[in-house]
C-alpha cells in the first residue's frame, strides 16, 4: 500500500496506512516525514513509488493544500492506473471551511481512476446536499453515476458498514470496536484474497479475513 | 472525413486546472477537441473560463463540447424529469457561452416506462423541448448587444443535443432506442459511447465488421452523417458496464474501428471523446492507431493505382496485371522454396499448391530461405 499523505500524517489516508502497516501490511508515504520544505511534490518518482503496490490511498482534502499537493494528488492517479495500483479515494470533511465542493468537484473530474471511494461520515452530509439526493441513497447515486467499482463507508459509532459494489450492495454490521481508519486498512487488505465477486467483499467488509 | 478527437476534460497531465489551460494543452499535444464536463453545481466563477474557453474555440477550429448532469431521470416522476431540465438548462446556457458544437445528455432509468414506443416517444418529447430551448437562449436578437464580445452566439450554429446511449440495461438509451429518438428530433445527434454499446451487447464490437454494421444502423434508421462517439476500456458483466479502464487493459479495442473509420468512414463527420481513466493518453493511442490505419490504406491504394497505371501501359485490364503478379509472386516463392523438395516435389500441378506447403513447413526449412512476414501474408491473400 502507498499513500501520497500530510508530511505530519495527519491525514486519513495516513492514518489508514499506518493501521495497514500494524496490521501486518507493507506499506510506504510517498512524501517523506522531514524535510518537508524544501521537498518537491512534482520530483515524485511515482514508478518507483508504486512499483508492484496493490493500492494507492488518496485523500479528497489533499487537493486544498496548494498547487503542488493538487499536482502531485492528480500525477499520483494517473500513474497508479498506468502501473496497475488501484486507487483508493477517502473523501473527507474540510473542516466546514466551504470548500468541499471545490475537493469533491476534483474527486469527480477523476472518478474514473477511483476503484474504492470510501466516504467520511461526516462527510457523507455534505456532500448529498452537493448531489441533491438523500445522504442515503448517496452512495448508491454515486457509485451508478461513476461506475466506481466499490464505493463504502463506516460509521464508528454505529458500527454499520455500508457497501455499494458492482453486483450489489450490502449494509452490515461489524463486532468490537473499530475506528472507520481501522475498518478500512482491514478490508483492503483482505479484498485481494477474498476475491471480487460479492460474497469476496462481503467477507472483507466484515473484517471476516482477519 | 472530418474527425476529431479529444479527451473528456482537462487532460490529467496539465499542471493548471482551468479550461483554457486544458485546451492549450489539448493543441500542443496535437487533439483538437474537448468536451467539458458539467458534472456538479455550476457556478458564476466558472462562466469566466466558459467565455475565456468560448472565444478561444472561435477563434481557432478547437471543438468544444460540453456534458450534461451524469445522473438523468427524464423517464421519472414530473419532480425528477423538472430537477433533471434545470440542470440541463445550466448545461445548456453554459453551452453557449463555451460555443459547444453538441451539449450530450443521459436520459435515465426507465422509471415507470417498459422500453417500447411509449418511453421513446416521450424522450422525443423532452428533447424536442430542449432543443427548441437551445435554439432560444442561442441568436436571440434582443441579447445581441450584450453578447456582442461573444460573436457566436449569433453567427454560428445552435449547439447540437446530443443523446448518450447507456451502458446498463435498466437504463433508456440502446442504440436502436437512441436513434430512433434522433431521427424524430431534428437538432439531435446520437451520441455512440463504445463502451456502453460494448457492454450492453455483451461485447458486440470486436471487429471493423462489427463497426460497419453500427454505423449502417445508424445511416439507415437516423440517416445523418453527423456523429459524436465516447470512446473508453470498459470492463462489462451481464450486459452492463461495472467500470472505465484503460484501452489497453479492456476487450473493446480501438484498432477496429480506427480501420473502419479509416477505410469506410469518408462519408462521416465525427468527434471521438476519450472518456478513459487515461484521458488524453488514450485519445492519442486513438489519433496514433487511426493514422497507422490511414497510412496502411494509403499504402493499399497506391499500390493499386500503380498497377492501373502499368496495366495501362501494357494494354492490359489491372486485373488481369494482378493476377500475372500473383502467380509470379507464387513462382518466385516456389523457385525459392524448390530447395526444399521432399514436401513440395510430388505435388501434381501449378506453382500454388507447392507454395502452401512450405509455409506450413518453413520452421523445418532453411534459414536461408526467410521470407518476410509481408510476403506471407501476401501469400494468404493469393489463396
Amino acid at each position: 500500500m502507498v499513500c501520497l499523505g500530510r508530511p505530519d500524517r495527519s491525514d486519513a489516508g495516513s492514518r489508514v496506512l499506518l493501521e495497514a502497516i500494524e496490521i501486518g501490511s507493507e506499506g510506504r508515504f510517498a512524501v517523506p516525514e522531514d524535510g518537508v520544505e524544501e521537498f518537491d511534490r512534482g520530483a515524485i518518482d511515482w514508478r518507483g513509488v508504486l512499483e508492484s503496490s496493490h493500492w494507492l490511498l488518496n485523500t479528497s482534502s489533499a487537493v486544498l493544500e496548494g498547487d503542488s499537493s493538487k499536482w502531485a494528488w492528480g500525477a499520483s492517479m494517473a500513474f497508479a492506473e498506468l502501473e496497475g495500483c488501484r486507487t483508493v479515494m477517502i473523501v473527507d470533511s474540510t473542516d466546514g471551511n466551504g470548500r468541499i465542493e471545490e475537493a469533491w468537484g476534483s474527486v469527480i473530474e477523476r472518478i474514473r481512476q477511483v476503484h474504492v471511494l470510501f466516504f467520511q461520515r461526516d462527510a457523507i452530509d455534505e456532500i448529498s446536499l452537493i448531489e441533491g439526493v438523500g445522504a442515503s441513497s448517496l452512495l448508491g447515486e454515486v457509485r451508478k453515476r461513476g461506475l466506481v467499482p466499490i464505493v463504502c463507508s463506516y460509521d464508528a459509532r454505529s458500527k454499520m458498514v455500508f457497501v455499494e459494489h458492482s453486483l450489489g450492495n450490502l449494509e452490515i454490521e461489524i463486532e468490537g470496536d473499530v475506528s472507520a481508519e481501522r475498518w478500512l486498512a482491514e478490508f483492503l487488505c483482505a479484498l485481494p484474497s477474498t476475491g471480487p465477486g460479492a460474497p469476496g467483499i462481503e467477507a472483507a467488509a466484515r473484517l471476516e479475513s482477519g | 472525413m472530418p474527425l476529431k478527437l479529444g479527451p473528456a476534460g482537462v487532460p490529467l497531465s496539465c499542471k493548471g486546472r482551468t479550461i483554457v489551460e486544458g485546451m492549450d494543452d489539448i493543441t500542443v499535444l496535437g487533439l483538437d477537441a474537448m468536451e467539458v464536463q458539467t458534472v456538479r453545481t455550476i457556478q458564476p466563477q466558472h462562466f469566466d473560463q466558459y467565455w475565456q474557453a468560448g472565444i478561444l474555440s472561435w477563434k481557432s477550429d478547437f471543438e468544444m463540447n460540453m456534458h450534461g448532469p451524469y445522473y438523468a431521470e427524464l423517464l421519472g416522476s414530473k419532480r425528477e424529469r423538472n430537477r433533471t431540465l434545470s440542470k440541463m438548462e445550466t448545461s445548456l446556457q453554459a453551452g453557449k457561452i463555451i460555443n459547444a458544437r453538441h451539449l450530450t445528455f443521459h436520459v435515465g432509468p426507465y422509471g415507470e416506462y417498459e422500453p417500447g414506443e411509449e418511453a421513446n416517444e416521450q424522450v422525443a418529447n423532452v428533447m424536442a423541448g430542449v432543443v427548441d430551448r437551445v435554439r432560444e437562449v442561442w441568436g436571440d436578437a434582443e441579447e445581441e448587444e450584450d453578447y456582442s464580445a461573444f460573436p457566436w452566439v449569433h453567427e454560428a450554429e445552435p449547439s447540437l443535443v446530443g443523446i448518450e446511449t447507456s451502458g446498463r440495461q435498466e437504463l433508456w438509451g440502446t442504440v436502436e432506442e437512441v436513434l430512433e429518438v434522433c431521427n424524430h428530433v431534428e437538432g439531435t445527434v446520437p451520441v455512440l459511447n463504445m463502451g456502453h454499446i460494448h457492454a450492453r451487447g455483451h461485447g458486440r464490437l470486436r471487429t471493423s465488421e462489427d463497426y460497419a454494421e453500427l454505423f449502417d444502423q445508424a445511416r439507415k434508421t437516423y440517416g445523418g452523417s453527423t456523429f459524436y462517439c465516447h470512446f473508453a476500456g470498459v470492463e462489462h458483466r451481464m450486459g452492463n458496464a461495472l467500470h472505465y479502464t484503460q484501452i489497453k487493459k479492456s476487450d473493446l479495442k480501438f484498432e477496429p474501428f480506427a480501420e473502419y473509420l479509416a477505410e469506410e468512414g469518408d462519408w462521416m463527420d465525427i468527434t471521438i471523446i476519450s472518456d478513459s481513466p487515461l484521458l488524453e493518453h488514450d485519445a492519442m493511442y486513438m489519433l496514433q492507431h487511426y493514422d497507422k490505419a490511414r497510412q496502411r490504406l494509403l499504402e493499399i491504394r497506391a499500390r493499386d493505382d500503380r498497377r492501373a497505371k502499368l496495366a495501362a501501359q501494357q494494354g492490359i485490364d489491372p486485373e488481369e496485371l494482378k493476377r500475372r503478379e500473383e502467380e509470379a509472386a507464387a513462382a518466385r516463392k516456389a523457385q525459392m522454396e524448390g530447395e526444399d523438395p521432399p514436401a513440395a516435389k510430388p505435388e501434381k500441378k501449378p506453382a500454388k499448391k507447392p507454395a502452401k506447403k512450405p509455409v506450413a513447413k518453413s520452421s523445418s526449412g532453411k534459414g536461408k530461405g526467410m521470407i518476410s512476414f509481408e510476403e506471407s501474408a501476401d501469400e494468404d491473400d493469393v489463396f
